[in-house]
């Protein structure tokens, strides 16, 4: 393999992983921007998606009609846990929100083990996510192509939404100001069981990839994502959408750079090397990388 | 929210980072480290009793020999314990069936070790307390260890099911403790061993899961083992439980200028499943080769039947009837009591350990610590497992075992034999 292919690989590598984490990172900001609450539980919907795949999959059920089914048990499960979990502490303090958040996530993930299996299941996915195809010397996956294309899409289509529905309006206006939007007669429940549903439909999609790669499914899946997204937010600015984006993205290059790049007796430190990076990167900018509207506007 | 509030907010953001990833890395390396650790199975042959043994009951005026076990049901653990218990049950009922062990009737209790080391410690020492006499601890070093400690306190035997780290020895515990499970040097020997001479391995690549010792070692003790005999490894490479993106070491082994002839790949499930899946999907196909934790059926179905195809290991036992003695005997009374064959072979394990005890008991003629360890030390047996023979305590209770190597093609395992290798590394 010679450097340019080397690189070109990379390349695709870095963004297929980074659209992932993007979306991940996407589905726990659209919450926080709103409620300032960070949903831990978040992870969990990745898992109810991947236990979804995992009891339909094997049946005679088109594979696409269970992806379809999947994400929609995420946006469900989603829309419940605001409903049953968080509506009644949503006047409480972050703490509060944030312990509840804790709370649901290990009451999902025990219930997985308790009902399912405390190990991994094999999932059935089309073979489509472990082919290739050849352009010239390079070997692509189809799998990391799709969630390459599938990111870029989904972030598009929500930018628009965003931008030019009255919903999604009333979500960025929530998000910069949440008093002021009901004042002008946005009703707040609306708003924010749209935000959760946006959420698990984004943990949904995150999860027909994820799990494609991982070809199994358990109780813990969903702890990689939850972090992955929390630190990817973290690092792109918790007030701020394109930030989250911006920080998926980044973490996800580091991630595969570091592993390509790294010698080989300091490659077990890898993650020390993208969590050193990422506090770097908050010792000069504190508030991350794209600072959100409401919090320039305060100072 | 006020800027006060924000600030505070941020504080707490700021410590949940610290504490996320804190639990995030320790969570990546705990679960590997103990699904790692914990080795599965079993099996050829026979065992303890000869089939023709006639019917008997114990003689009611014995008291019962009693046997403590700390299996795991709740935790990670609970997997690796819980296979090995249906089987110990299955062996109980038919010892006792057969006249229990020195007329006495065999009889076991119980406690949840939950996956802690502190709680399967504080089991085994009430079970000690309820009137047990031998110890079985859980398959694992880290978990099972403080059983074996408990048992050692109070003299007693203790031994455990699968655990296979050279640690599981008498020099780390004390001299009346046991492992049923080979050590990670035989388990790494056997098959550099088998696929050096029976399939003409010359050239091998090493890729280790780092967060545990159980796959850093057998890593060690396959190359070790592999360049012992004359092949060649031309590179070693890691990955870290948890990452789930295993792309980087993928493009380094297709970087490669020439392909080695087997890539070795430890690791535990479910990461381990990750890992070849992601090889095979970049279109790799030459031999993938590992031990026993490739003994599992959803690692197979991971891969799914195309690519699940050239995956060697080296493991416990096989359940088939062409691993010889008394597998087919333990499969049918399996089936009859649970409804469906054994589904691993961990299984296998529990039957061996409760086998040996009854065997070793009979031997020494009595439960007692020390005379009961000299007998174990002594005998030889022939298990599910393969046959077995403990070093003496001096030297370890190292295990002398033969692995059973099984190969998986098109998503199915064959058994390719039994393979004791000669002068295997020293742990």
């Amino acid at each position: 393999m010679n450097v340019l292919q080397e690189v070109l690989q990379f390349i695709i590598n870095a963004l297929s992983l980074g659209g992932l984490y993007a979306l991940m990172a996407l589905g726990l900001v659209i919450v926080y921007g709103i409620l300032r609450l960070v949903n831990f539980a978040y992870g969990e919907l990745v898992m109810v998606a991947g236990y979804t795949l995992l009891m339909l999959g094997a049946g005679p059920i088109p594979w696409l009609i269970v992806a379809v089914i999947s994400v929609g048990m995420a946006v469900l499960t989603s829309l419940l846990l605001e409903r049953v979990a968080f509506r009644p502490v949503r006047q409480a303090s972050a703490t509060t929100m944030l312990i509840t958040s804790f709370a649901v996530s290990a009451l999902l993930q025990n219930a997985a083990i308790l009902f399912v299996s405390p190990r991994a299941k094999a999932v059935v996915t089309p073979s489509f996510f472990t082919e290739n195809f050849q352009v010239g010397n390079l070997l692509i996956s189809k799998g990391n192509l799709a969630s390459l294309v599938v990111s870029l899409l989904l972030l598009g289509l929500l930018t628009l939404f965003l931008r030019r529905t009255l919903l999604g309006i009333a979500l960025r206006a929530a998000a910069d100001d949440f008093v002021m939007t009901r004042l002008v007669g946005i009703r707040a429940n609306q708003v924010i069981a749209t935000a959760f549903a946006i959420s698990g439909f984004l943990a949904g999609v995150v999860a027909l990839f994820w799990i494609g790669r991982l070809g199994s499914v358990g109780p813990f899946v969903g702890s990689t994502p939850v972090l992955v997204a929390f630190v990817a937010a973290v690092v792109g600015g918790m007030e701020s959408l394109t930030g989250a984006v911006i920080g998926g993205y980044l973490l996800g290059t580091l991630t595969v750079g570091l592993q390509l790049v790294l010698p080989q007796s300091l490659l077990d430190y890898r993650q020390a090397f993208v969590f050193a990076i990422v506090l770097l990167v908050l010792l000069f900018r504190p508030q991350g990388l794209v600072r959100g509207r409401a919090v320039t506007e305060r100072v | 929210m006020k800027r006060e509030g924000r600030t505070s907010l941020t504080h707490f953001l700021a410590l949940f980072l610290a504490l996320t990833l804190m639990i995030g890395i320790g969570w990546f390396h705990a679960i590997p480290a103990r699904a790692q650790t914990p080795t599965p199975e079993a099996g050829q042959e026979a065992t303890a009793m000869p089939t023709e043994r006639p019917l008997a009951t114990p003689d009611p005026n014995k008291p019962p020999l009693i046997v403590g076990a700390v299996f795991n049901a709740t935790g990670w653990m609970a997997t690796y314990d819980q296979l090995p218990r249906s089987a110990a049950l299955l062996a109980i009922e038919d010892i006792n069936a057969h006249g229990g062990v020195m007329g006495r009737e065999l009889k076991l209790i119980e406690l949840d070790g939950k996956t802690d080391p502190a709680t399967v410690g504080n089991a085994a020492r009430q079970l000690i307390s309820q009137g047990a006499e031998v110890i079985i601890a859980p398959c694992d070093f880290d978990i099972g260890a403080p059983a074996s400690q408990a048992a050692q306190e109070k003299g007693l035997v203790g031994i455990s099911t699968c655990a296979t780290s050279p640690l599981y020895s008498s020099k780390v515990l004390g001299d009346k403790q046991f492992t049923v499970g080979m050590w990670n040097n035989i388990m790494g020997a056997a098959m550099a061993e088998y696929g050096y001479e029976k399939l003409n391995w010359r050239t091998a690549y090493i890729v280790t899961d780092t967060s545990t010792d159980y796959a850093t070692s057998l890593g060690d003790y396959f190359e070790q083992h592999f360049t012992g005999l004359g092949g060649r490894v031309i590179g070693r490479d890691t990955f870290t439980a948890g990452d789930q993106d295993f792309s980087a070491q993928v493009q380094r082994i297709k970087g490669l200028s020439s392909q080695p002839d087997v890539l070795y790949i430890t690791g535990t499930m479910p990461d381990l499943g990750i890992v070849l899946r992601q090889v095979r999907a970049a279109g790799i196909t030459i031999p993938l080769a590992g031990g026993d934790t490739y003994d599992d059926t959803e690692l197979y179905k991971t891969l799914g039947p195309d690519l699940a195809n050239d995956l060697y290991m080296a493991t416990h036992s096989w359940l088939g009837p062409e691993a010889g003695g008394e597998m087919a005997r333990f499969v049918q009374l399996y089936k009859d009591k649970y409804g469906e064959p054994p589904s691993s072979a961990f299984i296998v394990m529990g039957w061996d350990v409760i086998k040996i005890i009854a065997q070793a008991v009979e031997k020494a003629g009595t439960t007692e610590g020390a005379a009961l360890g000299k007998a174990m030390e002594e005998m030889e047996f022939d298990l599910l497992s393969g046959k077995l023979k403990w070093s003496d305590a001096e030297s370890g209770h190292q295990p002398q075992k033969e692995a059973a190597i099984v190969v998986v093609q098109g998503g199915q395992p064959q058994f390719l034999g039994w393979m004791r290798p000669t002068n295997p590394p020293q742990p």
